[in-house]
């Protein structure tokens, strides 16, 4: 790392973008986005930036050659989406005895993996419509990358319940189709509510997530417009790349044109969106938690688990975005300017809130399990941090709630690469979290004649390491592909998007990057 | 340039203090009715059936317990927009400061109930009577946390926590008021994030102690959070009341506006659904699983007489409200809104009414014993509670004089 501060060496790296580049940087808060003082608001855009600098930089990550990290990471996570295939069709071809799954205990992995990936989707959903609603601003440079996630994230999710059934050519089962002799799925188990749940959430995600990135594709169409004579080579190949980016990009615009009516509409769109999705945010996690909370399970049935759950969801879903956002934030050019340190550091705020929220809840079960005097649900607990699995368990509590506690210190939130560490243990610690509350409720059952012990076959280790190149695939697509950033949104977050900056608010007028901001 | 000018004005004295003796009638009023209400209580008490003198306590209690909800979920807005750095709610913070400080009144209001747990062990937390406890498996697995020394410890624990985060916060923000040091902004914030904590756990484990203790066989790791929703939910409707109040008598024009009570109303309605969403999870896992020592609890509160009350909570605590703030007109209507918040205060105290006062009779087949007690039971507490608040809120000026947030929140605009 060179002792230039970012923002300087974006401006460097972008030389002749803005030639304008001026900004002063404080001695104290650097570039102004830690700035402590109340009266003013932190920039959110740096390197004094003009509507067209914003639209350059961000359509740039798409058409100008992706960075040098790219195509070895895209092979990477290429080859492990394929072990994942692979291992998928060997469970589908052989069985589920390829898995180390057996009385008692009948869910392991691949529970634990699907609720793992539906808790890392609750980040893009709560930036995208929690906090538009909230009015944050700040989440204009994090929610399209966010929701993507989400929906990669889904995906992964999805998989496995559908494969860990069986005979996965009967999984239609679980659509409330009547097969043999008028036979309905039971409307009164979780699982099917799960069902409805995750697909309406990945529905509605996937709605919200298109529909904000229309404007920005329509961008890249009109820009592509202008390159129409641009080709790659495949080998010996010719490839037309820019007749297929205008093509494809106009396919996918919808007949966006910019007009008056098309933002109306739009506007109108996003902030139903936004309201639909908020409660799905709490639905979704809630109603994956009553798979384990409506039973009579110890450690399973405790009523704190729904909002217990969706704080890990998104505490986990945060801590994603971030082990994501942090490395691109330095492969890609002038990404700085629009993903702050204000911007991690909000984050890691959120991390150690609901970091705290997932520990006090930890503390609330243990506590009620002696207080309830049931002596199977105290078992249980005690069997968790004492028993055969306690490795689990303590990895669980000092990831999730130790680990986060160092981001009460300044330097530790704000310092990218320390960041991006604790982000991995989070991640670490919530996919304990599941595989703790799933096999150690299991795999000691009322009666010690029912008790075993639960290994993982490499078949399930692969399908799990292979889940995580399902998702970067995606990811990388999506970056290479299309707008990162919501263009439109984030021109608005400039200070010149308010016109009357000036004439209600002089103490502004005197910070140059400084401007209002709603929340 | 502009901005000053009309910042100062809005700062008018006129606009942002009450008027000389303004509400004095209506606070002595109300602490009289109030001490009336505590006498008639203590009457009906000490002269009733066998069960008076414990229905007379619970609903002393529901009112202490009601009150002390609004007091906290104060506090707990308070360290938020402290935390969040919220500058949308700079002009309104007052009013929620208001609620927090008065954490003493609580404990005044505490000292009865502490009083009885000596004077007249199990009158109302029945784990209390040795006779009734005793041989009772279940009691005997808790006697290391239900135990007499270490309830009165904590008790005192838990009023030291939340004084104590109240009177710093107060004296901060007062203290701002008169010197308009931007940087006190930065030390309420600093102060808010291990406040929150403590917060929490003080207000969980009184939850466990003082409500769902009355039941000392129940339990439910969901309860703290009830707790809290329940409290916030009411610290919106009161502090929007107080506001729309204020504003009625010709003050915070200009301060307080459309706009601010347009985003109260949409927390309001958020906190609606919260408050429903937990007590939602809270049931229905708990009548799914139907595990007879938690359902107890519930079913108690689904039999006879009592499940009336827990129909009329879920219409009118939630499904009526939900309806009425939906529409984005009504949450910009003083009028509506001010007959929201009131109605949802009055909910407040049928929703305690339906959390502790089942617990009169051990035998469910006793029904409700519906009587006078339970009109004028909380009446003592909630009135000279309310009395108190509008003294509170007279001496003080209604708005975080010189916060540096001020200015933004005057300017607040909601677009959609």
């Amino acid at each position: 790392m060179s002792a230039l501060h970012p923002d300087r060496k974006t401006a460097e790296r972008l030389a002749g973008l803005s030639s304008d580049n001026d900004v002063v940087l404080d001695p104290v808060t650097g570039d102004g986005t830690l700035i402590e003082d109340p009266t003013v608001q932190a920039p959110l855009v740096l390197g004094n930036r003009s509507f067209a600098s914003v639209t350059d930089t961000i359509c740039g990550w798409v058409e100008n050659p992706q960075p040098k990290y790219w195509t070895p990471l895209f092979l990477v996570s290429g080859m492990l989406a394929t072990v994942a295939t692979l291992m998928i069709v060997y469970l589908i071809i052989t069985g589920v005895g390829v898995w180390g799954l057996n009385t008692p205990i009948g869910w392991g992995f691949d529970i634990t993996n699907f609720v793992f990936w539906v808790g890392i989707g609750h980040a893009g959903t709560l930036i995208s419509a929690i906090l538009c609603i909230l009015k944050q601003k700040w989440r204009t440079s994090i929610n399209r990358a966010a929701e993507a996630m989400t929906i990669f994230a889904v995906i992964c999710a999805g998989t496995f319940p559908g494969i860990h059934v069986g005979r996965v050519w009967f999984v239609w089962f679980v659509f409330p189709i009547p097969n043999y002799n008028w036979i309905w799925p039971n409307f009164r188990s979780p699982l099917l509510w799960d069902v409805f749940a995750v697909s309406t959430y990945f529905t509605v995600s996937l709605l919200f997530w298109y529909m904000g990135m229309i404007p920005d594709i329509a961008t890249l169409r009109d820009r592509a417009m202008k390159r129409l004579d641009k080709s790659g080579r495949l080998l010996f190949l010719k490839i037309p790349t820019g007749k297929i980016a205008a093509y494809a990009y106009g396919l996918m615009a919808f007949g966006w044109r910019f007009n008056y009516r098309g933002w109306w509409n739009y506007e109108k769109a996003y902030i139903l969106l936004a309201g639909m999705s908020t409660p799905l945010v709490l639905s979704v996690h809630s109603i994956v938690s009553f798979d384990f909370a409506v039973s009579i399970l110890p450690g399973w049935h405790t009523t704190i688990f729904p909002p217990y759950f969706v704080a890990g969801a998104i505490f986990s879903g945060f801590a994603m975005v971030l082990t994501l956002m942090i490395p691109m934030r330095s492969m890609y050019p002038g990404m700085k300017d629009f993903l702050t340190l204000r911007h991690i550091e909000n984050m890691c705020k959120i991390i150690t809130v609901t970091g705290l929220m997932v520990g006090f809840a930890y503390a609330m079960e243990f506590f009620i399990a002696w207080y309830g005097a049931n002596e199977y649900e105290l078992y249980a607990f005690k069997n968790r941090a004492f028993g055969p699995y306690w490795w689990a368990y303590w990895t669980m509590v000092t990831c999730n709630v130790i680990s986060p506690q160092v981001f009460w210190f300044k330097w530790a939130r704000t310092t990218p690469w320390f960041i991006f560490i604790v982000t991995i243990f989070v991640n670490i610690g919530m996919w304990f979290e599941r595989f703790v509350i799933i096999v150690t409720s299991l795999h000691r059952d009322f009666l010690p004649s029912s008790w075993g012990m639960y290994t993982p076959t490499w078949v399930e280790i692969l399908t799990f390491i292979g889940s995580f190149g399902i998702f970067l695939s995606l990811f990388l697509l999506f970056v290479k592909f299309l707008p990162m950033m919501a263009i439109s949104e984030i021109k608005n977050v400039l200070p010149q998007a308010d016109p009357h900056a000036d004439d209600t608010d002089d103490a502004h007028a005197h910070n140059g990057a400084g401007h209002k901001e709603g929340a | 340039m502009s901005h000053h000018a009309d910042t100062s004005a809005l700062m008018s004295r006129d606009n942002v203090t009450q008027a000389p003796g303004a509400g004095k009638m209506l606070s002595v009023a109300l602490i009289a009715v109030g001490v009336v209400a505590l006498a008639l209580t203590l009457i009906g008490g000490m002269t009733g059936d066998s069960y008076a003198a414990r229905a007379a306590m619970l609903n002393y209690h529901i009112g202490f317990i009601a009150v002390l909800a609004v007091t906290l979920g104060g506090m707990a807005f308070v360290m938020i927009s402290h935390q969040t750095g919220a500058g949308w709610s700079a002009g309104l913070r007052r009013q929620f400061e208001n609620l927090m400080s008065m954490v003493p009144i609580c404990a005044v209001l505490f000292l009865p109930i502490f009083a009885l747990c000596f004077l007249s062990p199990g009158l109302l937390f029945k784990w209390m009577d040795a006779a009734y406890v005793a041989g009772d498996p279940i009691y005997d697995h808790k006697r290391a946390y239900l135990n007499m020394p270490f309830f009165a410890v904590r008790a005192i624990l838990f009023f030291a926590v939340w004084a104590g985060l109240a009177f710093v916060l107060m004296r901060l923000s007062l203290k701002q008021d008169e010197t308009g040091d931007k940087w006190l902004t930065r030390s309420m914030r600093r102060f808010s994030a291990p406040g929150i904590l403590l917060f929490a756990l003080a207000t969980a484990f009184a939850s466990f102690d003082w409500i769902m203790g009355l039941d000392f066989h129940w339990f439910s790791t969901m309860f703290p959070i009830y707790y809290f929703a329940q409290g916030i939910l009411a610290a919106f409707a009161a502090v929007t009341l107080i506001l729309l109040v204020n504003r009625r008598a010709g003050r915070l024009q200009g301060v307080v506006t459309e706009e601010h009570f347009h985003d109260l109303g949409k927390l309001i309605f958020g906190f609606i659904v919260f408050w429903a969403y937990i007590s939602f999870s809270q049931y229905f896992l708990i009548w799914y699983a139907n595990i007879p020592e938690e359902t107890a609890f519930m079913s108690r509160r689904r039999t006879g007489e009592w499940m009336s009350v827990s129909v009329v909570l879920v219409a009118l605590k939630f499904i009526v409200p939900f309806l009425v703030m939906l529409p984005r007109p009504n949450r910009r209507n003083p009028v509506i809104l001010a007959a929201v918040c009131a109605w949802l205060l009055v909910m407040h105290l049928v929703d305690f009414f339906w959390v502790i006062r089942p617990e009169l009779f051990s035998s469910v087949a006793r029904g409700m014993g519906f009587s006078w007690l339970d009109i004028v039971g909380p009446i003592g507490p909630v009135a000279i509670y309310a009395g108190v608040l509008i003294r509170t809120i007279a001496s003080r000026p209604l708005v975080c004089l010189k916060d540096p947030r001020l200015p933004q929140a005057l300017h607040h605009k909601n677009y959609i």
